[in-house]
């Protein structure tokens, strides 16, 4: 357990931001999900002890975040959302200025600071003011500032934003590499699904302050019934709507079929049923929910209601 | 990294970037100017008056009430409240250094840049003036050049502890440092001594420590304290005691603000 937050209420005067939250982070990427004023910003900064919440009890690293707020701050990094850096300082000089107030001896805050600069692809313009990068490169010097200290989890809120899309694929990429090589515990806070599903094992989906989905990306996008699309050569190929006991299918308006398969039938069950009408199957793929429709359905029944959509044993969480 | 390291390299650090402000350069060249100017005015002075007269004259009015005060805010403002402004400060406050170390740093930078100008600047403003042979009938008072640049160095220190308390603790410091120095300062600074509201104010103290540095006539005691028609040297005080009390409540304030502030809610935003 990376993260966890336990019946975390956080007010901005009468406004309650999150609201009784219980959530555990595991390890590896997670996504936190949610529109704009769904939450995810104030759990951030409580997290990172910016803003205190009401009542509740957070853990990082199996520290409580209250009573040690130094240890803490000496394990996590994080990446804000707004475009802010330390003024008149070049690249270089931001990131091992950070590294030395992170704890590290000028020495090797000097040492982190190439390494870093360089892990991020800044390592040309290192000694250029960072008022004068690009949005590009101020993204990633903001990742590289936060990665000085070699901490174990990383923050990253909105890592891609304003970026184009070469950029943004480079930063995904290099949010994944932190996680896949160096063993980085990353929560990425977005409101960009493509960004998690390209990045994240995990997600949590919030709404109104309130948890509404989470679990591992993969249960959550999973059907309870295997659904096949199929595409089938003639494409005028008309099959029956339940030709089989356990094989339903139906024919979508783009002239594919969704076949929902029961836990008798197979995919080789489908190829035979083809075969019998006089066609060849072109594509059989094995339908997946989509990040977005998980988030809208966890989202439309979050509202008004009390209920979590759990992806897995794994998720415990209690709203 | 420890409290002390902290606070010098957080010192460093907004030392560097306040000397990249193009404000450092503009009071460098009002300095100079205003030196400049009293170096024409001694060739021409008003009313017969002395160079120890005009010196201080310059030196109090132009430079301690006007000049020096506005400038320490600005720069306490900016090193401060900039951070707040433009969300910088959360690189600063996740790391494991105390905020207490980092406003400290702030205000020491302010108070150490602000000092050297205006040091300088009034001994060079002192210098236009000792120019002037004939402006000093008793010889040049080389003591009213110390008394000011340690009036000055002084009131550095005491303004920056007041920038950063207004910086930590306002949304808009700069509206509170304008009535701070307009209301307070230039107004009830410069009160009759009966006036006990004075003791709020730095102008008072560092008035007083003027007086008590340059043993002054009658004349050039009216030309600081204009209100008090009769300088008595008892109305002197303790100066310098004042002023720390003024620097370390106000430090204090700043420090209570500065780490219990919630920066980042939305309510403050």
């Amino acid at each position: 357990m990376t993260v966890k937050l336990d019946n975390v209420v956080i007010r901005y005067g009468a406004h309650t931001a999150v609201d009784d939250v219980s959530v555990l982070f595991p390890q590896g990427a997670v996504g936190l999900l949610g529109r704009n004023g769904a939450g995810k910003s104030s759990i951030l900064k409580a997290l990172l002890g910016l803003v205190r919440p009401v009542s509740g009890q957070m853990q990082i690293l199996d520290l409580p975040q209250h009573a040690t707020p130094n240890e803490i701050r000496a394990r996590i990094g994080y990446m804000p959302e707004r475009d802010c850096y330390l003024p008149a300082l070049n690249g270089f000089e931001a990131v091992s200025l950070l590294g030395q107030l992170s704890g590290l001896p000028a020495h090797d805050a000097y040492r982190r600071a190439h390494e870093v600069l360089y892990l991020v692809g800044l390592e040309e313009q290192r000694y250029r003011l960072v008022s004068g990068y690009s949005t590009g490169m101020r993204q990633k010097v903001k990742l590289a500032t936060a990665l000085v200290h070699d901490p174990k989890v990383l923050f990253l809120d909105e890592p891609t934003n304003g970026l184009d899309p070469d950029g943004r694929y480079e930063m995904l990429e290099l949010v994944r590499e932190l996680c896949r090589d160096l063993g980085k515990s990353v929560i990425l806070s977005t409101h960009i699904l493509q960004d998690v599903e390209a990045v994240c094992d995990s997600v949590v989906v919030m709404e109104r302050g309130r948890v509404v989905a989470q679990g591992p990306l993969a249960e959550l996008t999973s059907t309870k019934d295997r659904v096949f699309l199929l595409q089938v050569e003639p494409p005028d190929l008309r099959l029956p709507v339940r030709a089989m006991p356990d094989l339903v299918c139906e024919l979508s308006a783009e002239g594919r079929y969704r076949v929902r398969a029961g836990l008798a039938a197979t995919a080789r069950d489908v190829f035979a049923l083809v075969q019998q009408h006089g066609g060849v199957v072109r594509e059989l793929t094995l339908y997946r929910r989509s990040l977005e429709e998980v988030f809208l359905g966890a989202v439309q029944a979050g509202v008004g209601q009390a209920g979590v959509v759990q992806g897995g044993a794994a998720a415990e969480v209690s709203v | 990294m420890g409290f002390f390291s902290a606070t010098i390299e957080i010192t460093r650090q907004t030392l560097r970037q306040l000397l990249q402000n193009r404000m450092c350069l503009v009071v460098g060249f009002a300095l100079v100017a205003i030196a400049l100017i009293g170096y024409l005015l001694g060739g021409h002075p008003p009313r017969e008056l002395k160079g120890s007269h005009l010196y201080a004259l310059m030196a109090w009015w132009l430079l301690g009430t006007v000049l020096l005060p506005w400038t320490t805010l600005y720069f306490g403002v900016q090193a401060v409240h900039g951070d707040i402004e433009d969300r910088s400060f959360q690189y600063l406050f996740l790391r494991p250094v105390s905020r207490a170390a980092i406003l400290l740093g702030k205000w020491l930078a302010v108070a150490l840049l602000c000092s050297v100008m205006f040091t300088v600047g009034a001994v060079l403003l002192f210098f236009a003036f000792a120019a002037r042979p004939e402006l000093w009938p008793l010889g040049v008072e080389t003591e009213m050049a110390v008394a000011f640049a340690e009036a000055m160095a002084w009131a550095a220190f005491a303004y920056a502890s007041i920038a950063v308390l207004f910086a930590a603790k306002f949304q808009r410091p700069l509206v509170f440092g304008a009535f701070f120095i307009v209301g307070l300062q230039m107004f009830i600074g410069n009160m009759p001594a009966q006036a006990g509201i004075r003791v709020l104010t730095i102008t008072d103290p560092l008035r007083r420590l003027l007086l008590d540095g340059i043993d002054p006539d009658p004349r050039l005691a009216r030309v600081l304290w204009p209100s008090e028609r009769e300088f008595k040297p008892d109305l002197i005080g303790h100066p310098l005691l004042n002023l720390s009390i003024i620097i370390a409540v106000t430090l204090v304030l700043a420090l209570w603000f500065y780490t219990r502030s919630e920066y980042d809610s939305r309510s403050r935003e």
